[in-house]
Formats: structure tokens, sequence, C-alpha cells
């Protein structure tokens, strides 16, 4: 009778024992799972950038963690929807309604419609996308950009370019992406990603608003923004704010340099700038 | 009967004691699992505020803990004296010299060109834009007292750039190893720089030399790496190549903005405390806030 009891008591400790023990992997489970999540949340936070304008306008986002992709995935992505260049190793977003055609020129192509002479990568690819009609911002000598006048330098640049003032300049609202062939650009110096960034932004030291370039990363965005004062904006006297954001991203034998243009002053929907918004999530680079 | 209450009781205290385990090792796990977890949590995100940039063919890193950058004024004034020097009046601390080391004492930008037959730093070449407009902004330098001077020839080179001898006024020139703090009045900056606009303008001037730059979403600093590659000149009557390293920090405080400059001059036979002491510069440097 003692002896039965005796197994009954070891049973009920052996189930306890394992229930111990179960329970024990599965609260350390539940526990490692949750520090995971929380770990694996804290780096594609940190993947995550968003960077506002500097007049409390937009606020653009780009999760650098999903722009590169594999060369199978692109070529499985609707050709409807992207125009995926798997020669030049990058996946665009096609236009969405109301925007213009995409554009395909040359760096030459494009300074030549600003009447300026390429000097340099003339033949480097860009390929643009604008929305709508120009808006044409007429200016002259007493214009400011972010509260001071034109430098003389700038001035008879401009002159020189667009002859007596006021000079009629047009804006868009616009995404311009650059490819630049890495053995090209190395021919003018460029040897990394920084020099690209510096590059890139070589007339704006006093625009300049955030810089994020993590490191050992293969990515970097820059905001600037520009307000031009003492214009005349579609005939109407206008203070107007010209934000710009650029998304530069290297690949093994590319750098590529996504360029958003945008004004809150425009008139134009507020789904333009959703729709740059998008452009900018749906671009990867091919690798 | 009474045997058999007497040994559910015992199971029962078994049970019991196994539930009391079954807790403990839940609570332990857990615990553990979590602490695991949150200090992983910590370290990713110090290891995003410490910085150490390398340069090229180096495994030694300069590195700087921007989360230390920041301090207070009275955190400031605790620091001790024979390690630091506090400059409240211009905002920020640094570091006092180790041996074989000169402060060179409260300067001011224009001193920086009166230098003859002295390496000029890029800092320098910011007059290029903004002319005299710096020229009463203060500065501090500590400078090892060694040089290294470089003889240029003909078909010596800068960072790809061909130096004409005949044009420099001294065709050697002594370069030190060396940490220079500007402190920028930011409406002296005005117009022409933002924070961002002095780190680019300052790579701009390294003509394709910038390896790495860093700016964390977040914080409020630049920190740079470039090199300075001098080839075919001659250095203790040997003609060689030899590339200067580079590093700066960008920051600022309520009033001004700091480019923190240091220069690394590699020479033969030159005791390794010279780096260490570099990087005990740039780790000494701070914003008062």
């Amino acid at each position: 009778m003692a002896q039965e009891h005796k197994s009954s008591g070891m049973r009920t400790a052996l189930i306890g024992l394992i229930g111990t023990f179960l329970t024990a992997c599965g609260g350390i489970s539940g526990a490692l799972l949750t520090s995971a999540v929380t770990i694996y949340q804290v780096q594609r936070q940190n993947q995550q950038v968003s960077l506002p304008a500097s007049t409390g306008g937009e606020t653009l986002s780009v999760d650098t963690g999903t722009i590169i992709i594999s060369r199978q995935k692109a070529a499985a992505l609707d050709p409807a929807a992207y125009y995926i260049n798997l020669e030049q190793g990058f996946v665009l977003h096609r236009p969405l309604s109301g925007w213009n055609e995409m554009q395909e020129m040359t760096v030459q192509e494009q300074l030549k419609e600003e009447n300026v002479t390429c000097l340099d990568v003339c033949d480097q690819p860009v390929f643009r996308i604008r929305y709508g009609e120009q808006i044409e911002i007429e200016s002259d000598q007493n214009t400011t950009i972010n509260g001071h006048l034109i430098p003389q330098d700038l001035l008879n640049s401009i002159e020189s370019l667009y002859g007596n003032p006021p000079w009629k300049l047009p804006y868009y609202s616009e995404m311009i992406l650059n490819v630049f062939e890495k053995s090209e650009v190395q021919k003018l110096g460029i040897h990394s990603l920084p020099d690209m960034i510096l590059l890139s932004t070589r007339y704006s030291a006093g625009r300049i608003n955030k810089i994020v370039a993590q490191a050992k990363s293969h990515f970097a965005i820059v905001q600037l923004s520009s307000e031009y004062g003492g214009i005349r904006a579609g005939g109407i006297a206008a203070t107007m704010t010209i934000d710009n954001w650029f998304l530069l991203a290297e690949a093994d034998n590319e750098y590529y340099v996504i360029e958003i243009r945008y004004t809150p002053q425009s008139g134009q929907p507020l789904q333009v700038w959703d729709d740059l918004q998008q452009y900018i999530d749906q671009f990867r680079v091919v690798q | 009967m009474e045997s058999e209450i007497k040994q559910q009781k015992s199971s029962n205290r078994v049970a019991i004691i196994g539930l009391v385990g079954t807790i403990l090792t839940v609570c332990g796990g857990i615990s553990g699992a979590l602490i695991g977890g949150i200090t992983t949590i910590y370290k990713i995100q110090r290891d995003a505020q410490q910085i150490g940039l390398a340069a090229p063919a180096s495994d030694q890193p300069l590195t700087v803990d921007t989360n230390k950058i920041t301090i207070t004024s009275s955190e400031a004034d605790v620091l001790d004296p024979s390690k630091f020097i506090v400059l409240q009046d211009l905002g920020f601390v640094m570091a006092q010299p180790g041996t074989g080391w000169k402060d060179r004492g409260q300067m001011k930008y224009q001193d920086l060109f009166l230098e003859q037959a002295t390496n000029l730093s890029p800092l320098i070449f910011f007059s290029t834009w903004v002319k005299d407009a710096w020229d009463d902004q203060p500065v501090r330098q500590l400078r090892y007292n060694e040089p290294v001077m470089v003889e240029f020839l003909n078909g010596s080179t800068e960072n790809g750039v061909p130096v004409d001898p005949t044009k420099l006024q001294n065709d050697t020139i002594a370069f030190f190893s060396q940490i220079t703090t500007l402190a920028l009045s930011k409406e002296v900056a005005g117009q022409d720089f933002t924070l961002y606009g002095l780190a680019l303008a300052w790579g701009n001037l390294h003509q394709g030399g910038v390896n790495e730059l860093v700016a964390n979403p977040d914080s409020q600093y630049v920190f740079e790496q470039v090199s300075w590659a001098l080839k075919n000149v001659k250095v203790d009557g040997q003609q060689t190549d030899m590339t200067l390293q580079r590093w700066a920090l960008f920051s600022e405080g309520p009033d001004q903005f700091y480019i923190v400059e240091l220069q690394f001059v590699p020479a033969t036979g030159q005791s390794a405390q010279v780096w260490d002491d570099l990087q005990a510069y740039m780790s000494a440097f701070r914003v008062i806030h």
C-alpha cells in the first residue's frame, strides 16, 4: 500500500518536473522571442530615416533597409507599374496620375536646357519625372535666398545665362535620378559615397539643413531648403520655399543620386507630395 | 486511511514545491532573457553613438563617443584641471597637452595664415569663401613638437593635383601632427554655412580624398575622415610618398559651431604615443551647453 502511494507521489513529482521544464522553456522562448523582435525593431528603426523640411513643411521618409533587391525580384516586378532597368541596376515607379512621361536624357542634354555647357560626365544618364505644367518664377537682383541677397558672382552667372532682369525661371515639382558609373566619376576624383555627397551639394553650403549618413552604410540622405523672397510666382508677388531632398545610394559599379524637388506654395494638390514620397519608397537598387 | 491522508499530504507538498520551482524558474528565465534583450538593445544604441573611423589601409580607428560630446557648464567646472582646459567663454573643453606637445594658447583664425613654410590645414582654406570675415574667430591648437619636413619636387602631387615648387614660398614644408579647434560664431558663419555646410565645404577642400562621412539621425554633429596623399616628395633626404590622415568633428553649441580638425603625420620611428595622444585629445573634446 505504502509502495503504491510512494509511486503516486513520484508520478506527481515527475509530472511537476516536466511541467516546470515545459513552462520554463515556454517562458524563456517567449522572452527571447520578444527580445529578438525588439532588437529587430530597433535595427529597422535605425534603417528608417525621416527628414522634415526646415520650414515645418513635409517630411520625407526613406527606408534604407528595403532599397536593395536581387535581380530575380526586380525581374518579377510588374513592368506596367515599374520601370526596371537591369543594365543600370535600378527600379523606379512609373509616373503616377497627373505626372508627365518619364524623360530619359544625358547630363549634357539636361544642362543644355539651362544653357549650361557640360564639362564632365556628360554622357551619364538622367531619368526625370515632372508633375504637370511649369510654374514661372520671376526674380531679379532684389530677390533674396534664405533672407540674403543673391551674391554678385551668382547674379553675374544668372545674367550671362538669362540676360537682363527680371528673369523668368521655370519651377517643376519633380523627381530626378542621376546614375553615375564609378569608373566615369573616378576621373573627377570621386572615390567614395562621401565624395559623391560633396559633389551633389557643392553649391549648397548655406542651405543644408540635415545630412544622414550612417557609418559603413551605402546610403546618405540630404535635406536642404531655399526660401526665395521678392519673387513673383504665376504673376503674383510671393515668397516661396523650395525643399530638396537627395537620396544617394552606392552599388558595386554605380552611384545613384535621386533628387526630390517640392514646394508647398505651388498651388498643386497635396497628392503631388504623396506621389513624390511614393517614388522614393519604390526606388530600388538591383544587385 | 490515516496513512493514505499522510501520503496525499506528502504528494501535495511535492506538487507545491514543484509549482514554486516552476514559478521561480520561469521568473528567472524571463528575467534573464529580458536582461539579455535590454543589454543587447542598449549595446546597439551605444554602438551607434560610438563612431570609429579608420584611415584606409589602417586598422586603427579614431573614435568619437557622440553621447559624451555635450556637457553642462557645472559639469565642465568640476573637470580635473590637470587633464582638461575648460574654456567657458568659448563654450568648449579641450585636453591639456601631453609630453612632447605644445598648447599654442589663445589664437585667432588669422594667426593660422601667419605661419611660414608650415602646412596650412584645410581649415584655413575656408578663407577662399569667407575672405577676412572669420579673422577674429578664436582658435586653440595642440601641436606635436617634432614636425616631418617634406620637400616638394618637380612632379610632386597632392591628392593627384600637381604641385609647382616654383610657386611655393619654400619648397620644404613642416607638417605637424596637431589638433585645431575653431569656435566659429553662428552669427559670423551667417548666411554662408550651416553645420552641415561647414562639413561639406571642409571635405570639398580635399579634392576627392574623403573616405568617410558620418552624420547620424537626431544628432547635431558630423564626423569625417579624409586622406591627403603627397606623392613623389622628399622626406629625410629620401624620395617617397606620404599620406597625411585627417579627421574632423563638426558640432555646435548655442552660439558657436565647432570645427575640431585633427591631423596625423606618420613618420618613421615616431612613437605610437603620438597617435594615442591624438585619440585622447579627440576624446576630451566637449561642447558646453
